[in-house]
């Protein structure tokens, strides 16, 4: 499992069960859950570190609030009744965090060569796509000249 | 600095081929650029986050990039946003590669169709300039288009892919116009330069230098031919001599530091933006409304090509994210003016391929298609390599309200005033949009889509900047004459989609270079007259 560096533990605990349940793996155990990212690294790249503990100071207080529990001492139907419940009091944040978790899942490599896809840059290696069926344009050119002649 | 023959202000597409046509003299040539030379091995293609690229150095809009290069743009007043790239090459270091031509019937559109107006030039005027630019740039297709007069020496097209011919079958269900795209995109060997790969994301620079941005195209053989490149050269205005005559340029380098550079000839290819912003700024005592604008059409008119887009969501993996993203197929089945359908002029349908892994995910997390929890992963899969979409680049008409004026407080970093965009939407563009959107949708039904969705005009599209110093043989209607030389300013010229007097439906490089290569031509013929 990747760290998530530099964070206090308790904010770590909460950032691992959070990925989780916005992106668990999937049923076939193929696609690894977002908490084996280190989204606090990436989260650092993209100089959003400060509001990532923002948020999860508040889905925090939350908690205390709700349950009188912290976040991570709750049972999964707690936590995604409290996650549920902070993305509607906190639309924009939250979204935007969610945003930003899908961008790092979907650029890890793990992650990358689990959907089938080379988990490479594009160049210099570049993709292999058929030319296609071109005989499929023979109606289009059967039916002649479709611009106005001046 | 020393006296040149010609000063070019731009280094985008059209001021690379006056550029190198000029070259071709024995004249002297200054080109100031406020940007730099990019370096392909930076390019997003290059490294994994390419698709995070997009979204601050390599955006298309100016106010989100903020480089060095850019300046700000104020389009709060437009429902379209500005996209343009600074640099040598210009817009075409960002653009698709898209490379469709003008129809013969887009310069006649007063004639036809009873609005706008008629261009001095025609398409068949164009026609070798066109055959030229073709040849310099390195242009894939294919011959046999009915929706074109003849168009000769295109390399092989762009792969159609899977999802290509299962679009292809849905235009032919419906017995529609499409046919390959006309690309800027070298698909074999072109002279020194390699074939495409199918990398992928064309619009943020290609690093295989197969997309012919002017930077591997004109600018190396200017360069050879003698042309002075000078970059991150921010103009500030052109200056004006007593006796009528533009002398030359007041820029700033780098460092700040203002310079005069002295020319016999001023050529601006600026963009539809730039250009304007440029000569509203280059105000004198024979110019207070901005320079060779006494008839008060410098800045108006301006056309966006209104945007529409409509996604297909397809059952099998089709491999829809592979290949050159906006280079693919198109269709001008409702190019032409049928007054039938409610709205005159027409637009293309442009194929686009699908998004990248993140932009697959994060787009269908946004529009609740694809859930957070356990539904994410199965959702993912059923859109990645899934997705086709179909732009709709509507034609929008000539109104002298849709403007680029001066910002009354915006400036950029050397405090030179920033353009203000002024923009709507006509009630023509609103009908062709919403036509376009439902043809659109009947083609991913017909191709088989199992979800289609649908929305239009899209913000972040106002690549094509047209029509804002338009040409015309009326110097009271316009601002350059019929080769682009300024009615009241005989050294002055503007070679780039400014002076575009109809927009067509097509993107504009292929027309705004040939168009350019034309007005070198012309001067080359009249230099004597031009510089005595």
């Amino acid at each position: 499992m990747t760290a998530h560096t530099e964070l206090a533990d308790t904010h770590q605990t909460m950032l691992r069960i959070l990925l989780d349940h916005l992106i668990p793996q999937d049923a076939r155990g193929r696609r690894p859950s977002a908490a084996t990212i280190d989204f606090a690294k990436f989260s650092r790249e993209q100089a959003y570190a400060s509001q990532m503990i923002h948020l999860l100071k508040a889905l925090a207080q939350l908690a205390q609030n709700r349950f009188n529990a912290s976040f991570q001492d709750l049972d999964n139907e707690q936590q995604s009744a409290l996650i549920a419940d902070f993305q509607r009091k906190n639309r924009r944040a939250f979204t935007d965090f969610v945003i930003r978790v899908i961008q790092c899942y979907c650029l890890d490599a793990s992650v990358l060569g689990a959907l089938g896809h080379d988990p490479r840059p594009p160049f210099p290696e570049g993709y292999t796509v058929a030319d296609g069926d071109w005989c499929l344009l023979e109606p289009v050119f059967e039916r002649g000249q479709c611009f106005r002649p001046c | 600095m020393d006296y040149v023959d010609v000063l070019i202000i731009g280094a985008g597409a059209t001021g690379a081929a006056v550029a190198w046509s000029l070259s071709q003299s024995r004249l002297s040539i200054v080109c100031l650029e406020q940007g730099e030379t990019m370096d392909p091995a930076t390019y997003p293609s290059t490294t994994w986050q390419w698709e995070l690229a997009k979204l601050d150095r390599f955006n298309v809009s100016p106010n989100v990039r903020k480089l060095a290069a850019d300046y700000p743009i104020n389009d709060s007043e437009s429902p379209i946003a500005i996209a343009n790239f600074n640099g040598v090459g210009g817009s075409t270091i960002l653009f698709s590669g898209h490379f469709p031509r003008f129809h013969p019937s887009d310069f006649k559109v007063r004639t036809l169709d009873g609005v706008a107006d008629d261009w001095p030039i025609d398409y068949w005027k164009l026609e070798p300039f066109f055959a030229l630019n073709d040849q310099m740039m390195g242009v894939s297709g294919l011959g046999g288009d009915p929706a074109y007069p003849p168009i000769d020496n295109l390399l092989p097209p762009v792969p159609m892919g899977k999802m290509g011919e299962r679009l292809g079958t849905g235009f032919n269900r419906l017995g529609w116009h499409w046919w390959p795209s006309y690309a800027a995109i070298v698909t074999r060997p072109y002279r020194g330069r390699s074939p495409c790969i199918n990398l992928g994301p064309c619009n943020t620079g290609c690093a295989q230098g197969a997309k012919s941005s002017t930077d591997v195209t004109y600018w190396p053989l200017a360069l050879r031919n003698g042309v002075k490149l000078r970059t991150r050269a921010r103009v500030r205005e052109i200056t004006m001599s007593a006796s009528g005559r533009a002398t030359g340029a007041i820029y700033f380098d780098e460092s700040g530091a203002e310079h005069f550079q002295p020319a016999g000839i001023v050529i601006m290819a600026c963009n539809g933006v730039g250009t304007p912003r440029l000569l509203l700024n280059s105000r004198s005592p024979a110019f207070a409304e901005g320079l060779a604008n006494r008839s008060g059409q410098v800045g108006r008119n301006l056309m966006l090509h209104p945007l529409g887009y409509v996604e297909g969501r397809f059952e099998e993996q089709l491999d829809a994210h592979l290949g050159p993203q906006g280079s693919w197929i198109y269709s001008h089945q409702f190019y032409e003016t049928d007054a039938s359908r409610g709205f005159v002029r027409g637009y293309t349908l442009q194929g686009l391929r699908g998004p990248g892994p993140v932009e697959t995910a994060t787009s269908g997390f946004i529009r609740r298609e694809i859930p957070i929890g356990a539904g994410f992963h199965d959702a993912f899969s059923a859109r990645f390599g899934h997705l086709a979409g179909l732009s709709i680049i509507v034609e929008d008409l000539p109104e002298p309200h849709n403007t680029v004026t001066l910002d009354s407080d915006l400036v950029d970093a050397y405090g030179i005033p920033a353009p203000k965009i002024t923009y709507t939407l006509s009630e023509n563009s609103k009908r062709m949009l919403a036509h376009g959107l439902d043809r659109a949708k009947e083609v991913m039904q017909a191709a088989g889509a199992s979800s289609v969705a649908a929305f239009g005009p899209v913000r972040s599209t106002g690549w094509h900047l047209m029509g804002t110093a338009r040409m015309g043989h009326d110097p009271d209607l316009s601002v350059v004459n019929d080769w682009g030389q300024s009615h009241e300013v005989k050294n002055l010229f503007i070679a780039d989609s400014s002076v575009f007097v109809t927009s067509g439906g097509v993107n504009p490089v292929s027309t705004m270079q040939a168009l350019a290569l034309y007005i070198a031509d012309r001067i080359k013929q009249n230099i004597g007259t031009v510089l005595s």
